[in-house]
């Protein structure tokens, strides 16, 4: 736990610009969600190597994400089901579904479906909140937590010391 | 500030070669597991496989010695197979599906020892037939109980003694009320007082009065013959009655012996039943192959009858597929095509091996059969001999109720190293067979043909051969030719079995004698049995048939009585 706050604070603390970890929050998010079946998680994880995103950050919030994932599972099937039966839609899906791209993302699948569009949805407006967030936090939060004992034991710790070296 | 970063692509290799590790190793072991799990629930005994690995670009899935062992012998393994290399459809596997487009199969060997005894599993989609065969068979014609032959014979004796002992008290009930209806003692009395008092007067009368007295004597002489004429009628009546009953009760006692005869034509001691027995005799090495195509028919048209129910509940992080075009959906392993090549070993021969297979999956997909077409060639033991050949064709499709099964198996020329007869006491070998066996299966019937030649054979005997089987191998090597026709129709438990040989004849010829003394006891015997059904009835039959004779002799006696009257 304290590890992981820990990491959270280096994060948060580091000089990486606020839009790469906003950018790892929201990407984290859209990973989390997708199944392991949808070629859209692999494209994810893609960018997210390739573009300059906070990579801390993105495997942090990716576990964090995960279990909201697991808990929200039912839910998303529940809504990829309704969208998937909805009669009015059904030519679209089928047509969908049966191209190449549509059958790569796993579109006639409820999971993956609903994650996916609900990926799409968030993804921007969770960047946002994630930068807003960090220039908040910045200049608001910082300096009251430095002030922590137990962030000061932290940035005293010997483990802390390697990882700052290595990565100064 | 730059969008991307150089150490990405690094990043990207390092990643992906992790990803690529991991499928390479734990794919290979998801895969391993799956297959000696499954197979050996499906087996009904141990499925194990040396190794399976992913290819370097994780498409191609190699399989090496896969063994599948026998669950009729732990000991034995019933295929291994040197090689199997496929292409892995990546998507379907990742949805834990098992999707093959082209399966190679290499260096089969059939019925091989294990070096470790399997393990059983119990079946699951299926159960395996428990009917022996031959041995039933043998035994049912070996083997002589009177009771049980009985009760397979429309035995009409103890019917026809119950019918005729009814329609005896019927006719005595007839009798008893024409009886009552004729003059009795009392009767008889009056009119004799009646006619020696008319006698009387009439001597006593003179002159006219004569006449008038005559006249009555006479009266009284016309009633008594009237009397008399009902007697006589119905000892006429009772005379013919009896002279029926007992040419009946002949035809009845007759019946016993009828119902003997018939006993005796279904039980294995008449020319017509003792082919039964040269016929099982020879067909127990077969037996384990009738067994063996009666579980794998039940096994394949088994699949026809799996559901493919739509996911209601996904698991955690799968989701349900939802079946838009209403296409069937497809089996969790399908294995579209399987080309067969490579050496083949069974029972010491080895040979070559060809051909192909389409759609074997996991459950039968409409419109897509499941076919195969083997061949096997085994090469000639001289210059002098051909080459044996053997093919193997099979078609499986989903048929309304259930699946289709249709197989067919021609073997020409097939070496044959041992053949055992009555257990182990006589064999055939260095055996040349022709075998053509055909298989029709649905989900309520299945129905093998199989016809078996063999030629070529030498015959070898034990020292303590029975001396029936000591007959049979006279036969074997006097015939030189034995040829076996199994028929074998299975409706739900029932088999219906007929197996030929042309053997049976001979083979009767030569043991008749020695049989017909066990045909006599078996025939009293049979007989002893229907005398002991009837035995109460005939009892009771004949007392009332010897009471009719006594009956008759009383209505004579009243007969002669009326004759006083005249």
């Amino acid at each position: 736990m304290l590890t992981m706050l820990a990491k959270l604070l280096k994060i948060l603390n580091s000089e990486d610009s606020p839009a790469a970890v906003g950018w790892a929050i929201s990407l984290a998010f859209v990973f989390a969600l997708l199944p392991l079946f949808s070629l859209a998680k692999w494209l994810v994880l893609v960018a997210v190597l390739l573009l300059r995103v906070n990579l801390s950050a993105f495997l942090l919030f990716s576990a964090v994400f995960a279990v909201l994932a697991w808990l929200f599972d039912p839910l998303l099937n529940d809504f990829g089901m309704w969208l998937l039966t909805l009669p009015a839609l059904k030519d679209f899906w089928i047509a969908v579904s049966q191209s190449s791209v549509g059958g790569a993302l796993a579109l006639n699948n409820t999971l993956a479906l609903a994650a996916l569009l609900l990926s799409v949805l968030v993804l921007l407006p969770l960047y946002w909140i994630g930068v807003k967030l960090i220039y908040w936090y910045r200049s608001h939060i910082k300096s009251r937590i430095e002030k922590w004992r137990v962030v000061a034991v932290i940035k005293s710790s010997k483990i802390y010391q390697i990882y700052h070296s290595l990565n100064a | 500030m730059k969008i991307f970063r150089l150490s990405g692509i690094a990043l990207l290799l390092v990643v992906s070669l992790l990803v690529w590790g991991l499928l390479a190793f734990l794919a290979g072991d998801w895969i391993e597991r799956g297959i000696e799990q499954e197979g050996s629930q499906i087996n009904g005994a141990t499925v194990s496989v040396a190794s399976s690995r992913l290819g370097w670009w994780l498409d191609e899935l190699n399989i090496e010695s896969l063994a599948i062992a026998n669950p009729s012998d732990l000991n034995r393994n019933r295929i291994e197979v040197g090689q199997l290399k496929f292409a892995v459809d990546l998507p379907a596997l990742l949805k834990q599906q098992m999707h093959v487009k082209e399966l190679i199969v290499a260096d089969v060997k059939l019925n091989q020892p294990r070096p470790v005894p399997a393990q059983a599993f119990a079946k699951g989609a299926y159960s395996p037939s428990n009917w022996q065969w031959p041995k039933a068979v043998a035994a049912e014609a070996k083997a002589i109980d009177p009771s049980a032959v009985l009760q397979q014979v429309d035995i009409r004796s103890p019917q026809m003694f119950e019918q005729f002992s009814n329609d005896l008290t019927a006719t005595q009930q007839r009798w008893e009320a024409q009886q009552a209806a004729l003059p009795d003692q009392e009767k008889f009395d009056a009119l004799k007082t009646k006619f020696q008092a008319a006698q009387d007067a009439l001597k006593k009368a003179k002159g006219l009065e004569k006449v008038a007295r005559a006249k009555a004597l006479k009266e009284v002489v016309d009633e008594a013959d009237q009397e008399r004429k009902k007697i006589a009628e119905f000892r006429q009546v009772i005379k013919q009655d009896i002279s029926a009953l007992q040419s009946r009760w002949k035809t009845v006692k007759q019946q016993v012996d009828k119902d003997t005869q018939l006993a005796m034509s279904i039980i294995n001691l008449t020319p017509e039943g003792m082919k039964h027995l040269a016929a099982s005799f020879l067909g127990e090495d077969v037996a384990h192959w009738v067994g063996l195509a009666l579980d794998n028919s039940e096994m394949l048209t088994a699949l026809g009858n799996k559901k493919s129910v739509e996911q209601a509940k996904p698991t955690p992080r799968t989701g349900i597929d939802v079946n838009l075009t209403g296409a069937p959906p497809l089996p969790s392993v399908w294995i579209k095509n399987t080309l067969l090549s490579g050496d083949f070993q069974v029972a010491g021969l080895r040979g070559q091996l060809s051909g192909e297979a389409k759609n074997i999956a996991s459950e039968l997909i409409a419109g897509q059969p499941l076919t195969s077409n083997i061949k096997l060639t085994l090469p000639a033991a001289d210059a002098n001999a051909k080459a044996a050949q053997g093919s193997l064709a099979l078609t499986l499709k989903k048929a309304q109720s259930g699946a289709a099964l249709q197989g067919n198996v021609d073997l020409s020329g097939w070496p044959v190293a041992n053949w055992s007869i009555g257990q182990g006491g006589l064999n055939l070998t260095d055996i040349r067979a022709q075998v053509q066996a055909s298989v029709t299966a649905s989900e309520a019937n299945t129905k093998l043909v199989i016809d078996i030649q063999l030629t070529d054979f030498k015959v070898e005997k034990s020292n303590n051969l029975s001396k029936a089987m000591t007959v049979f191998a006279t036969v074997l090597e006097e015939s030189g030719v034995a040829k076996l026709t199994v028929e074998l129709n299975k409706k739900g438990a029932e088999v219906d079995s007929k197996i030929s040989s042309n053997l049976d004849k001979l083979f009767f010829a030569k043991i008749k004698d020695q049989f017909q003394a066990k045909a006599d006891n078996a025939k009293a015997e049979i007989r002893n049995k229907i005398d002991a059904q009837v035995s109460g009835v005939r009892e009771s039959i004949t007392q009332r048939l010897s009471g009719l004779a006594n009956l008759e002799q009383e209505v004579l006696a009243k007969l002669e009585q009326f004759e006083q009257l005249k």
